[in-house]
């Protein structure tokens, strides 16, 4: 070994060259197999923490126009609304091997007659006034026109807050083309209550023209006395007071006629509102999109477990300032009163989380009857949540006081006392696919699929991620293959230079006497020698190069991506821990170079060796 | 003085995957310690074939070859060549990245001789072939042909076997070094007592030699002895 190095120190530039080849062959190859495997790891590791979700929007078939009539600039408005021929369900969205991890579900939420909580705009407003709507009986101020805003005294509260007896405010039939005349001696009752529409007329122009500072308020308007209630399949049923008579004068016996009494079954519901609780019912926490995007997290206790789901567990997750509201602790039971079924809104729309209700008027059925609670269960806090306000504009805006159940878990989910039914929308519809699947569930429902329904894809970055992953494997592949090439060409080339080309050697050692063995020691101890400290220096400093550039990447991602109990909503935390950096690509491409690097001198050394010695030193005699 | 090798009907037949070649029919002869045996013949008559045999580089395919009374094919033919017996080379075939020196040291360290002793009988073998010392540094390209024929004779010497065998050891030389190598053959076999045995187109080596054998389509016959 030692003469075999001596000559190759004898060639120096040859030798020298070589080993800084190996090192840069060795070097590409680590670092090649280093980021591949880095990304492959990182990528495993992201697998686990994201999550692709899905929802749906149905489009609609057209537009249609209603006229409403407008007391203030006398003329009709038109509203535009969707229509659809017919809704999808879920249903329609299974196809052959769809990738559903968590398949598709069309939420309904649930409201529960919870009068032995306190709500959470009964917390943030103690002494609000109810004047989202209320029946009350009511006297003009003069004989008037309720064609635009006339001055009105309530003078009985029938159904809602009591402390409106007395106010003195402005009233117009306001969508009523064709009014009556109100006069100050009679006594009128209706649902009265704020719309969008501001104080107008007469007694606008002469607050304009005075000199005080005046403010300009809404004008109470009168609400139609139909049900909200809907059929079991969405549709309206038939109800005289849809477009019927909304103010009534009151007579002696007039709460004795079938209008009276529905008032009075009416005004039982009114105060209703007040002691509600959205119920959202699903088969996933993911699929909610607050959790999903962080807006909505479990700060206590953990989340509602699979079994559960699937079992229809009476279990739930609670928002943390419903159980501090109330006193409640984790573990305690939730009694819950199911009154009301809403298919075509999530919670967050209805209630809203700065304490905002937007309530339902009819609460009673097409007879008049008041609407009773369908369903009642005790449900077990098994997490609390907790909400940011970072989002209040979002679609996807939690509810107030919202609690999260198992859809198993509610008997008659199918929708009883439905009041509000819609199409898929992207805050009822969502489910799960697997991370990356997207491109792959679009081209499959282009096959299978309708275009009347939409996708909206949430991933949390998880395809650019991916798509930066595989940018880099695939020029760690390059590097990697390209160190390869350069190594089995080196491997080549030189053994050819050290081995091949010193069969003379090989020659003459044989004629001294060395066996075929020492022979080949002699040979190849060098070479090897040389390929080994080459690939080693190579793939430590492949190695250092990979950790550091992994490190650069890393230091430049961050996500959010998880909802899961304990842990709070950090969006600048790194969550994705990097995984320790493997020494094995370095060890491997190492042993692989010198194992190329032995198998290919032992090729030629043993081609050599079956030279006849003499017949090759004679040749060369000749040359 | 005893024979040292001695061939009794000595055939070699190449086969390779096509044909067979016969090199050597029927070769019997002997060769002493302490003569010059020539080897002539034309080129391809199986002069090298013959020194291979010798050189234990390789068996007879027929016949029998005995060295000092020992079949070829029941000895280590690796310890014969390295304590026995010795080749030199018309192109001389020093390793050329080792130096004068080295190369003779060369066949001393593979019977692990003890380096100060290996260089100082290196310095004497080299004396004896009449290398100056300052050549000893040098590596086989800087010197003449006839000084690395010299070298490689000295390497000869130094496996400290009694055969030494020439394959056209002057083809490459000019007629000065030709002289001098030919005396050196010479005096090895009657000084030292080795078997020197030169395949050779030389004229001048034949009759310098103590015995001629010739060599034609493979068969050997005595043309002077």
């Amino acid at each position: 070994m030692r003469n075999s190095l001596k000559q190759m120190m004898r060639t120096p530039v040859r030798t020298v060259l070589f080993l800084i080849l190996m090192v840069f062959a060795a070097l590409l190859m680590t670092l090649g197999a280093g980021i591949w495997l880095k990304g492959t790891q990182t990528m495993a590791q992201y697998e686990d923490r994201f999550m692709t979700i899905g929802t749906v929007r149905q489009i609609q078939d057209s537009f249609e126009e209603r006229f409403v009539w407008n007391a203030e600039t006398k003329d009709y408005d038109v509203k535009k609304s969707a229509q659809y021929s017919d809704y999808y369900t879920p249903e329609d969205l299974l196809f052959p091997d769809a990738p559903y991890l968590a398949g598709p579900e069309q939420r309904a939420f649930y409201i529960s007659y919870q009068p032995d909580y306190l709500m959470l705009h009964e917390s943030l407003n103690p002494n609000e006034i109810g004047w989202g709507f209320f029946i009350a009986e009511f006297t003009p101020m003069e004989d008037a026109m309720p064609d635009e805003s006339v001055p009105i005294q309530i003078t009985k509260v029938i159904g809602g807050d009591p402390r409106l007896e007395g106010v003195v405010d402005y009233f117009c039939d306001h969508n009523n083309p064709t009014p009556e005349m109100l006069y100050k001696d009679k006594t009128y009752v209706a649902m009265l209550g704020h719309q969008a529409t501001y104080i107008h007329g007469k007694v606008y122009e002469e607050k304009m023209q005075s000199n005080s500072e005046v403010h300009i308020g809404l004008e109470m308007v009168p609400f139609p006395l139909e049900s909200d209630l809907l059929l079991p399949d969405g549709s309206l049923p038939e109800d005289p007071y849809r477009d019927g008579q909304r103010i009534f004068e009151v007579t002696d016996g007039f709460y004795e006629t079938e209008a009276g009494r529905r008032i009075l079954n009416l005004s039982q519901t009114a105060e209703v509102w007040r002691d509600c609780q959205p119920v959202t019912g699903t088969n996933r926490t993911a699929l909610l999109m607050p959790f999903y995007n962080g807006q909505a997290f479990i700060t206590e206790g953990r989340d509602i477990s699979e079994e559960e789901y699937e079992g229809g567990s009476k279990v739930c997750l609670a928002p943390k300032t419903f159980m501090e509201n109330n006193g409640l602790s984790l573990g305690d039971a939730v009694k819950v009163q199911l009154l009301l079924t809403d298919r075509k809104v999530n919670a967050g729309w209805r209630f809203s989380i700065d304490g905002g209700i937007g309530f339902y008027s009819g609460l009673v059925d097409t007879d008049g009857n008041p609407l009773e609670v369908f369903e009642t269960s005790e449900y077990t806090v098994v997490g609390i949540y907790d909400v940011t306000f970072s989002g209040t504009d979002s679609i996807f805006n939690p509810g107030a006081d919202e609690l999260i159940v198992p859809i198993q878990s509610i008997e008659a989910r199918d929708g009883t006392n439905l009041v509000s039914c819609g199409p898929m929308t992207d805050i009822t519809t969502s489910f799960q696919i697997p991370n990356g699947g997207i491109d792959d569930f679009l081209k499959s429902w282009a096959e299978y699929g309708t275009d009347k329904l939409a996708f909206t894809f949430y991933d949390k970055g998880y395809s650019q991620l991916k798509a930066g992953i595989d940018n880099m494997k695939a020029i760690s592949l390059v590097l990697l293959v390209a160190g390869m090439i350069l190594t089995a060409l080196l491997l080549f080339f030189f053994s050819h230079l050290f081995i091949t080309k010193q069969a003379e050697r090989t020659a003459i050692e044989r004629s001294l006497g060395m066996g075929k063995a020492a022979c080949r020691f002699s040979m190849l101890s060098g070479f090897a020698l040389l390929v080994l400290v080459g690939s080693i220096l190579g793939a430590v400093a492949g190695f250092r190069i990979s950790v550091d550039v992994s490190a650069a990447n890393a230091g430049e991602t961050y996500y959010e991506t998880t909802y899961t109990a304990g842990l709070t909503n950090t969006v600048d935390e790194v969550v994705v821990e990097e995984a320790a950096a493997s020494a094995m690509p370095a060890v491997c491409c190492a042993l692989f170079i010198v194992a190329a690097g032995v198998g290919i001198a032992w090729v030629k050394m043993n081609r050599s060796l079956k030279r006849e010695p003499m017949r090759l030193l004679a040749e060369r005699a000749e040359e | 003085m005893g024979k040292i090798i001695e061939a009794e009907n000595v055939g070699y037949v190449y086969q390779s995957k096509y044909q067979k070649t016969k090199a050597l029919t029927e070769v019997s002869c002997s060769f002493e310690r302490g003569k010059v045996y020539a080897v002539t013949g034309k080129s391809g008559s199986g002069k090298s074939t013959f020194l291979s045999l010798l050189a234990g580089l390789d068996v007879p395919t027929e016949g029998k070859l005995y060295i000092d009374g020992k079949e070829i094919r029941e000895m280590d033919r690796d310890a014969y060549r390295m304590n026995s017996a010795s080749v030199i080379y018309q192109a001389f075939h020093l390793f050329p990245l080792l130096t004068v020196l080295e190369n003779v040291m060369f066949p001393m360290e593979l019977q692990h001789v003890p380096k100060k002793e290996r260089k100082e009988r290196a310095q004497e073998f080299l004396a004896k072939v009449g290398l100056p010392d300052t050549l000893y540094g040098k590596i086989p390209n800087m010197i003449s042909g006839g000084e690395q024929q010299r070298v490689a004779i000295a390497r000869a010497m130094a496996s400290g076997g009694q055969i030494l065998l020439a394959d056209e050891p002057t083809g490459n030389l000019d007629s000065q070094n030709e002289a001098v190598i030919v005396e050196l053959l010479v005096k090895m076999a009657h000084e030292e007592n080795y078997a020197v045995i030169v395949v050779t187109h030389n004229a001048k080596v034949a009759e310098a030699a103590d015995v001629v054998y010739g060599m034609l389509d493979g068969r050997l016959e005595v043309v002077r002895g």
